[in-house]
């Protein structure tokens, strides 16, 4: 039948209610957490949160242009993700790669200029939103093609292997990427070798207009691990806590040499699939009953409720990450435009390009 | 001191010595590691350097390519072999989106120091999906290198080059190219990319012929020297870098210009090397330049059918006689 | 049928013209090609003739109008017919008829006669390849008066051009001009080379060849034939053998090379030019193989099939012209040889000998050689031991 909304009400009540009964967790942090690790984890949420709601309005004001992919609602997963990892490891990413990039340690304002395209940024104004990357925090770049984060992670690990390093590699993906034919040879690869990576699919329920229910006919992403003989699970994307514990275990898993595993950190795309998206495919009122559970919100309050912080802790800890994100935008606005003769900067080892001199 | 071997022999020798050499350097394909590859390059280095560095891989061309540039990106050296150069189709993403533009797309800081090796070229009735080389459509894309080299001495320097440097580089050897015999040095010694090579002198008329069509065109040339025709063949060794000061300084000589290459005639890379020396020396051709390449069709099975589609020392030498007209 | 009378695109530039007087009345009969009309342009007045033959029969722009090119002025008629109804603006480009007087042509084609006025107005196209024509440039020479060999000029058709240019002059030059062909070319830098860069000095004598003919003859007479030239090609190996330095090449600025093995090329007269196929290793080999060797050789040179093989590697050339009588003559050495021998007829001459009067057959040979590679004595040294090879053979 003809749709006018991609999901109807009740298909999304139904849903909700699924997943309250089978995926949602309770917010309970891991042993090993401190409360100042519980702080950061908050922290790096609100200043996620507080940076993309930036993103998009100086997307219309045109400091920032292009394409901009916004990470609001998804912040649970990547800082519980990042949160259960040591320094040394590596992250892989998407389009959406904000969120990835401040919870695995990005500076804001590298960040900031970046999406402005000043040189001062992480690329030096060659990659945007898109293809934002912090290298050296062992954040492999995001990537616009669906999917194509996912042998970059499988090489990752193959270096760990044969270099005998400890390293694990997180692989962002979304629930888009899972039907693209990298994803199966990615994980198939990386399971027959056992190397060290963990696939975790951020299943926010849409690839752009396209639910997930109608992309595929098993809507349980961690299913189809059973098909590569690795561990699937599927988590609370809204928890924090849950992201985390999963990581954390998939890390033992990988550091041990057992291989691979496949994280599904379910949660739900409250916003458009990019900065102008008009969202015309689906009717407003479907996202409203997940509203209930977004995660920053969700995050305070058991700091709160838990007596881990007081409101005006966690009021101030917002306030904070407010201040750092227009210090960036600031910074950005200040920072300088790159020369033109920077325009082949980049496109091959210095030594080669030295060597062309002017021919390109 | 130099010793005569094949071509296999010294692209053998290449990857032996500088996996020895270091250690971050690993090689995965299909087939390479136990079989050591259907044409014997990489015979003897599972045995020798174990299964964590000679790896065979599954059937997944997509994950061998982009897991070479996870692996460059993070402390490796990878060679990544495809078994036919027609099926970097299938990772054409990870090569064409992803490897070539990571560095420039990241503001230059990640490095790629990464090879992808894959045999081209026709004949033999391998038919149309075994038999293309692409060598027009990746040195058309910036941020990858792409070299082709005919001789036991070009194909072990250049290929020591490919893996030391810290770009992606295709690295493509002709599939009946694997026997032909050349001198080697036996010390040390890598070639650097950009720089052609005269294999005959002549004052007639220019070859710049690629990959296989060296050794055509060398022996188009001898025949032509009998009727007073001396050419002069160019061997550019990369297709991207080119080397096209030695094409123009040799156009400036003969002032005729021939370009052979194996695959297809349209868009081929023939267009883009007649295209530069006629604008940079306009002013030293006496006569249109030329192309000499296979046909515009995929590659027919049948053997007839087959010789019309490839261009051989027969098809050069009719070109040059027209031409000489 | 009617013929639109147009302001007529007299330059390349004209946009519009203004009527300035018609010459001719309304209803008169005009021919083609009579001026009829003036007009003045911002380059000046000028006249326009009519486009067809036929009746005037009506005029549609006055003087003192400015009218843009292509728009219709007047009708011209054949006697008896009328003026059509429908009366177009403008004529269409291209089909405007030409004011020029060249249009006889009955069958008056307007459409040919717009463009061939163009043409007039501009330079003649001329097809060259681009090196030809910056040669050309360098050289001095106007292309419009360049024939060339095909469709376009070549370099060749420029510097035919320019010799042309430098004989003209005088009657005597006049005749039929052939371009050199490439293995003329060739040869002509060859020697042009070698006469430049070589500092060649000449030593001629005579020896007695009655002992050579003897040889002959008992070869012959063994059932082999063999030529004078092998038999010269022999002695002169078995005299290098002796003299390696006159074996030797300019390796480079510094370095003599004296080469070990003894190719003495023979020069042959082929068709298409001056071949020279050469006798490897002549010292060790016996003249009956070397007769093969040569025969062989000189076959293929006279029938144009002389592979490279055959014409490299050669270390020093006989030349041999006793077969049209010339007695002696002065070689120019094939470089990077470093000497030549240029063997005359073997012609009777008296002789004295031991103060009698003789009749014996004698052959000039002049050594032309290489004074940078030899000194003149050295040299004579060996031309002096051919001779007396010659007169006492050996015979191997």
């Amino acid at each position: 039948m003809v749709r006018e909304s991609s999901i109807t009400l009740e298909e999304s009540k139904a849903a909700l209610e699924e997943f309250k009964k089978e995926v949602l967790a309770p917010m309970e942090p891991p042993p090993e957490l401190s409360i100042e690790g519980q702080l950061e984890i908050y922290r790096k949420m609100a200043v996620i949160r507080v940076f993309d709601t930036r993103v998009k309005e100086l997307w219309k004001q045109n400091f920032i242009y292009g394409l901009a992919h916004s990470y609001v609602g998804a912040e649970a997963v990547a800082v519980g993700a990042c949160a259960a990892l040591y320094e040394g490891d590596y992250i892989t990413s998407t389009h959406r790669g904000h969120g990835h990039t401040i919870a695995k340690g990005g500076d804001l304002k590298k960040m900031m200029a970046e999406l402005m395209g000043k040189y001062d940024g992480y690329c030096h104004g060659k990659g945007g939103s898109m293809h934002i990357a912090a290298v050296d925090e062992g954040m492999l770049g995001a990537t616009g093609i669906v999917g194509s984060g996912m042998p970059i992670a499988v090489g990752a690990g193959l270096t760990a292997k044969v270099l005998k390093k400890d390293f694990v590699t997180v692989c962002f993906h979304g629930d888009g990427g899972t039907n693209q034919g990298i994803w199966h040879e990615s994980i198939n690869l990386s399971s027959t070798w056992d190397l060290p990576v963990i696939f975790l699919c951020e299943n926010n329920q849409w690839a752009i207009s396209l639910p997930y229910s109608q992309a595929a006919k098993n809507p349980r992403v961690a299913d189809r691990a059973i098909g590569y003989g690795i561990p699937g699970v599927t988590v609370d994307g809204f928890n924090p806590f849950a992201v985390y514990k999963a990581v954390k275990e998939a890390a033992h898993r990988a550091r041990n040499g057992e291989g691979p595993t496949l994280i599904e950190a379910k949660f739900y795309r409250y916003i458009g699939h990019f900065v102008a998206d008009d969202e015309q495919y689906r009717d407003a009122a479907t996202n409203e009953p997940w509203g209930a559970l977004d995660p920053l919100r969700r995050m305070a309050g058991y700091l709160v409720e838990s007596g881990v912080a007081s409101q005006e802790t966690v009021d101030a800890i917002y306030e904070e990450a407010q201040a750092a994100v227009e210090d960036a935008i600031e910074y950005g606005k200040q920072a300088p435009e790159p020369s033109p003769d920077t325009l082949y900067e980049g496109l091959y080892s210095p030594e080669f390009l030295q060597s062309l001199g002017e021919e390109i | 001191m130099t010793r005569v071997m094949t071509v296999k022999q010294a692209l053998n020798e290449a990857l032996y010595e500088e996996m020895q050499r270091d250690e971050t350097i690993i090689i995965m394909g299909c087939d390479v590691a136990i079989r050591g590859n259907p044409f014997g390059v990489t015979k003897g280095l599972y045995e020798e350097f174990g299964p964590d560095r000679v790896r065979d891989t599954p059937i997944s061309e997509a994950a061998i390519i982009g897991a070479c540039l996870g692996a460059a990106a993070t402390g490796l050296r990878p060679i990544g072999e495809i078994l036919f150069s027609d099926w970097i189709t299938i990772g054409m993403d990870q090569l064409v989106n992803q490897i070539a533009k990571i560095r420039y797309m990241f503001g230059g800081r990640i490095e790629v120091p990464l090879v992808i090796r894959a045999p081209v070229g026709a004949g033999g009735g391998q038919a149309a999906q075994h038999s293309q080389s692409f060598e027009s459509w990746f040195s058309h894309v910036p941020g990858l290198q792409v070299v082709l080299p005919i001789t036991p001495y070009d194909v072990k320097g250049l290929l020591k080059t490919a893996i030391r440097n810290n770009d992606p580089v295709l690295f493509f050897e002709h599939k009946r190219g694997y026997e032909i015999q050349g001198e080697v040095p036996e010390e040390d010694y890598t070639i650097p990319f950009g720089e052609a090579v005269v294999r005959r002198e002549g004052s007639d008329v220019t070859i710049v012929a690629v990959s296989i069509m060296v050794h055509r065109a060398l022996a188009a040339a001898e025949e032509l020297s009998q009727m007073g025709i001396e050419c002069e063949v160019i061997d550019p060794r990369t297709a991207y870098p080119f080397d096209y000061d030695t094409v123009i300084e040799s156009v400036a000589k003969t002032h005729r210009l021939v370009v052979a290459h194996e695959s297809n005639r349209r868009s081929g890379i023939g267009a883009e090397i007649v295209s530069q020396v006629t604008e940079r020396a306009f002013d030293e051709l006496d006569e249109r330049p030329v192309i000499v390449a296979g046909r515009n069709v995929p590659m027919p099975y049948n053997r007839t059918l087959e010789s019309m589609v490839i261009p051989n020392e027969d098809t050069l030498r009719d070109a040059i006689l027209e031409l000489m007209d | 049928m009617a013929t639109f009378f147009a302001m007529p695109k007299l330059g390349m530039n004209m946009v519009e013209g203004t009527i300035v007087e018609w010459l001719v009345p309304e209803g008169e009969t005009v021919e083609a090609g009579q001026v009829v009309l003036a007009i003045e342009t911002d380059k000046a007045t000028q006249e326009v003739e009519a486009p067809a033959s036929g009746v005037l029969a009506r005029i549609l722009k006055h003087e003192g109008e400015t009218i843009l090119c292509n728009v219709v002025m007047a009708v011209i008629v054949e006697p008896g017919e009328d003026v059509p109804d429908d009366i177009p603006d403008t004529i269409a480009e291209g089909v405007a008829p030409k004011a020029d007087v060249e249009v006889k042509v009955e069958t008056a084609e307007p459409a040919h006669s717009e463009g061939r006025k163009e043409k007039s107005e501009q330079p003649r196209r001329v097809n060259i390849s681009p090196s030809a024509k910056k040669l050309a440039e360098e050289l001095g020479v106007d292309i419009t008066k360049v024939v060339p060999r095909g469709r376009r000029i070549k370099r060749e058709d420029v510097l035919a051009a320019r010799e042309s240019m430098q004989a003209e002059g005088g009657p005597a030059t006049k005749g039929s001009k052939k371009p050199m062909t490439r293995m003329r070319r060739k040869i002509a830098e060859h020697m042009n080379h070698s006469a430049r860069s070589v500092a060649r000095v000449g030593l001629t004598l005579e020896a007695e060849v009655a002992a050579m003919i003897d040889w002959r003859e008992q070869l012959k007479a063994e059932g082999a034939r063999v030529s004078y030239n092998v038999l010269l090609a022999k002695l002169v190996a078995v005299a290098l053998r002796e003299y390696p330095y006159m074996n030797a090449q300019l390796a480079d600025d510094e370095t003599i090379l004296e080469i070990d093995d003894i190719n003495v090329g023979i020069a042959v007269d082929a068709e298409r030019g001056l071949l020279v196929p050469v006798l490897s290793e002549a010292d060790k080999k016996e003249v009956t193989a070397l007769q093969e060797e040569y025969a062989a050789l000189t076959e293929r040179a006279l029938s144009g099939k002389s592979t490279l093989a055959d014409l490299e590697g050669g270390t020093f050339t006989i030349t041999n012209l006793g077969s049209l009588e010339i007695e002696q003559f002065m070689p120019i050495i094939n470089v990077p040889e470093c000497a030549i021998l240029g063997v005359g007829a073997i012609v009777k001459k008296l002789v004295v000998r031991q103060d009698q009067i003789e009749i014996q057959p004698m052959m000039s040979l002049t050594l032309a050689f290489d004074h940078r590679l030899v000194d003149g004595a050295a040299a004579a040294k060996f031309l002096q031991r051919v001779k007396h090879l010659i007169q006492s053979p050996p015979k191997v």
